[in-house]
């Protein structure tokens, strides 16, 4: 039997991808998956910035979410892959870093709150793909998304922790891309960073060395759009595109759908429900396209 | 006899502490024969008078420095051989302190040339004129002075303000709440900015840590100092 679960849905998708908050509960409401929000949380926070300016203040914030959901009595299901990293990694350290629980545990004392780390985190594409399933999934498709697809996993859904393989997760994200329906197409720079983090210190770099070759890889397969699971992966390509054609690039300007939109869309949900025109590429266009 | 001068280093403290109850932040034995106590700029005055009374100790000098966000100064005395620092700092917007020199005609100099240096206002210091720096030095160019910094990169900068002022790194735009609304989900999600109990908690806790302190987040403006 199932447990609690609560959403983190981290600062990114309710205020800039809200689409995506809006499929993801079409699609866990469709799988019969009841969900708490969790009240009161706060950013993770981000853990490519300001994981590395403060840890202490990253530990401890951490830890305040992950003791929201613990007091709430439920495992969290994290819907950004950022707020992911920060999440499990956080959890970790918490676990095993003796003297960092407890100098935490001292600081959320006075706010009345504690950590004891019971709760497990979760990426939701693991959510998806280990507790409801491939086959649940697939029974629920009813309007399969028979196009052809890249796939942009993000660096983030590789953390693991314990040593496991890497792949783990993105193998299972490639796997609900296809039980949608869709064929995915291999480009070969899949493991390439999207250029997000470094374009906060060199947009250049990030657009030219990044963004670009894999653009033009993914322009060498008969991909029609591109799938993501991170928000900030999405917003690095679908403004990325932007920036190198208004800089005179020739170039393909692919729709950036994440997987939950595709997942709702596979699941019956008509496009102009989803709030698709948030995305600044033509993510409307392409499921108003394949959905008539 | 380094148990006998242990007693003394420590009897200074004792009375430092006990003349002004609570208010030396932090008193400390550096190492033999060095007493550090924080004191704030606005105890720092009855902290000299509460040594000069007890002790009469010898002045030594003043010392400054400019970390970027503020400007830590430390007066240096001597007690017996006991080197007492009573410690203190001041934010650089204001840069001003009160002048000892009334009460310790020696530092009438230091706290001269500290001034000239650093930029720094002695309130209530005799002296108008230059004493280290040619007369027709330009008055807003502090030879030691650096520029109001601190610590986050330029980058940082914008998410921490966001983080601090509302738990959330994103600015909350118009029409992100209305997009929510009208897809039929509550204008905030359910985070921290949504709720003043859940934000005042994440807040303490910011506070408790000292994060704001080391970031220089000024809580009134609701921005970094250096922004």
């Amino acid at each position: 039997m199932m447990g609690k679960h609560a959403f983190f849905l981290g600062c990114t998708i309710p205020l800039r991808l809200t689409s995506v908050e809006i499929a993801a509960r079409r699609v866990f409401s469709q799988l019969n998956v009841e969900f708490l929000d969790l009240e009161g949380y706060t950013c993770c926070p981000e853990p490519v910035t300001l994981g590395i300016i403060d840890k202490e203040l990253w530990v401890t914030a951490a830890a305040r979410n992950l003791a929201l959901a613990e007091r709430a009595g439920a495992d969290l299901v994290v819907l950004c892959s950022g707020c992911y990293e920060t999440l499990i990694e956080a959890s970790e350290i918490l676990k095993h870093e003796d003297e960092t629980r407890k100098k935490v545990n001292e600081q959320l004392a006075s706010i009345g709150s504690k950590y004891e780390g019971k709760i497990k985190v979760k990426h939701f594409i693991e959510f998806l793909h280990e507790d409801i399933g491939l086959g649940r999934i697939k029974e629920a498709v009813t309007t399969p998304i028979a196009v052809n697809l890249a796939i942009h996993y993000g660096c983030h859904l590789s953390r693991e922790v314990g040593g496991d393989d890497p792949w783990r997760k993105p193998k299972m994200m490639r796997e609900l891309v296809e039980a949608t329906g869709a064929k995915v197409n291999d480009y070969g720079l899949e493991k390439l960073c999207c250029g997000f983090p470094i374009s906060q210190f060199d947009r250049e770099f990030s657009l030219q060395q990044r963004l670009l070759p894999k653009l033009r890889s993914i322009e060498g397969t008969a991909a029609e759009a591109i799938v993501f699971a991170c928000p900030a992966c999405t917003g690095q390509f679908e403004n990325g595109q932007d920036m190198l054609i208004g800089s005179g690039v020739e170039l393909t300007e692919y729709p950036c759908i994440h997987i939950m939109e595709l997942l709702a869309l596979s699941f019956g949900v008509p496009p102009a429900e989803l709030n698709l025109d948030l995305h600044s590429s033509a993510v409307k266009e392409f499921a108003e396209c394949f959905w008539e | 006899m380094s148990g006998d001068k242990k007693m003394t280093e420590v009897e200074i403290i004792n009375l430092l502490v006990k003349k002004m109850t609570g208010k030396p932040a932090k008193c400390s034995v550096t190492r033999e024969r060095r007493v550090s106590v924080e004191v704030s700029a606005a105890d720092l005055r009855e902290s000299v008078g509460a040594l000069l009374e007890a002790y009469q100790p010898r002045f030594i000098t003043l010392a400054a420095i400019d970390n970027g966000l503020d400007i830590e100064l430390m007066y240096h005395f001597s007690v017996g051989g006991i080197v007492v620092t009573l410690r203190t700092i001041i934010p650089k917007e204001t840069s001003q302190i009160g002048t000892i020199s009334d009460i310790v005609p020696a530092a009438e100099f230091i706290e001269k040339e500290v001034a000239e240096l650093f930029g720094i206002n002695f309130e209530g210091h005799p002296r108008n004129t230059n004493l280290v720096l040619p007369d027709d030095w330009p008055a807003k160019e502090k030879p030691l002075g650096k520029p109001l910094a601190g610590r986050l990169p330029p980058q940082a900068r914008g998410e921490v303000e966001n983080l601090l002022s509302s738990g959330c790194a994103q600015i909350i735009l118009e029409y992100a709440t209305e997009g929510r609304e009208k897809a039929g989900l509550p204008k905030l999600p359910s985070m921290a900015c949504a709720s003043e109990e859940s934000l005042k908690e994440f807040q303490d806790l910011i506070k408790r840590i000292g994060f704001d302190k080391r970031a220089g987040y000024n809580w009134e403006k609701g921005k970094l100092r250096y922004r």
